[in-house]
């Protein structure tokens, strides 16, 4: 692929250089561990949204410790202002809820609240797509877009499987959705570790 | 006496401290990310890490870019980033090369 000195092709060249390491999902898989535990378990429902948080810090421990050191620091620029990105979100997700009401429209029962949660894990797979399809468009990175598709279809494949109850199904979404995350954060890690050595610290600081 | 080409004077007037093409290189990056490192820089332009050192000093000299120095831990690193008068003159720069050239080049 033929790119230039654009100010696009810079900013996603940037994009797939910070993400060469592979941290960012695994930790996202192991909050959907987390997801597919609080669900079954109602005293645990307000964990992941407090784990978003420390996610961040360990993100960014883990790069510190990891990534830097090899293959450099670089902090990159927002793209979308915090109001742009909130509304990108709530267009995204009233798409997902558009096309899950129509699918119901045409082979289902709209108005039946047990097809609703029945199609549940599908709904929450064209969530969670579009925060993989965000970072594909931003890096352009492969991983990222089979990821998109990966929870869209393994969404399906959860409503379409027989579950006792609809939490199941969730469940299932999320633990299947996390060990791919996790499979492709330790592999992808795995190859960066061995690709890019600890540099020397007095070449990295020469300037300083 | 002739009149100097206008294009060649727009050509003759671009700021020599970022048309060096190694410096022209940190800065079209530095102006599209946010900050980076040392490494970053050398990785992405393939500079030497005596070439990338001079630059860098030129380009703080210039006021073009601000150096930050911190520890993370035991190790050192510096992070550069592009100030508000580089970013202008990265701005300006291409403006005038854009025209300079135009798009028949």
């Amino acid at each position: 692929m033929t790119e230039s000195l654009s100010q696009t092709d810079l900013q996603r060249r940037a994009a797939r250089y910070d993400s060469q390491d592979g941290i960012g999902e695994f930790l996202v898989g192991c909050l959907f561990f987390f997801i597919a535990r609080a669900v079954v378990d109602p005293h645990l429902a307000w964990v992941p949204a407090l784990l978003v948080f420390p996610l961040r810090w360990a993100l960014r421990f883990f790069k510190e410790r990891f990534t830097y050191p090899r293959a450099g620091y670089v902090k990159l620029q927002p793209t979308e202002t915090g109001p742009e990105l909130g509304r990108g979100m709530l267009l995204y997700l009233g798409v997902v809820v558009f096309i899950a009401a129509a699918v119901l429209v045409v082979w289902g029962d709209v108005t039946s609240w047990d097809q609703w949660m029945k199609w549940l894990p599908a709904v929450m797979g064209g969530f969670c797509s579009g925060a993989f399809l965000y970072l594909a468009q931003r890096s352009g990175l492969w991983r990222h877009y089979a990821l998109f598709v990966a929870s869209i279809s393994w969404g399906v494949a959860c409503s379409l499987l027989p579950a006792r109850t609809v939490y199941e199904g969730i469940q299932h979404w999320a633990l299947g959705l996390g060990l791919i995350c996790v499979l492709t954060g330790i592999a992808v890690f795995a190859h960066f570790v061995r690709t890019h050595p600890v540099r020397d610290e007095e070449g990295a600081d020469e300037h300083a | 006496m002739n009149t100097p080409d206008p294009a060649l004077r727009q050509l003759a007037g671009l700021d020599k401290v970022i048309h060096e093409p190694g410096r022209l290189a940190v800065v079209a990056y530095l102006n599209a990310v946010a900050e980076a490192d040392f490494l970053f820089l050398q990785d992405q332009t393939g500079l030497t890490r005596g070439n990338l050192s001079s630059h860098m000093s030129k380009l703080e000299e210039a006021g073009y870019v601000a150096v930050e120095k911190m520890f993370v831990g035991k190790t050192p690193r510096t992070a550069y980033r592009l100030t508000d008068t580089g970013r202008t003159a990265f701005a300006s720069y291409r403006q005038q090369l854009l025209q300079a050239l135009g798009e028949g080049v």
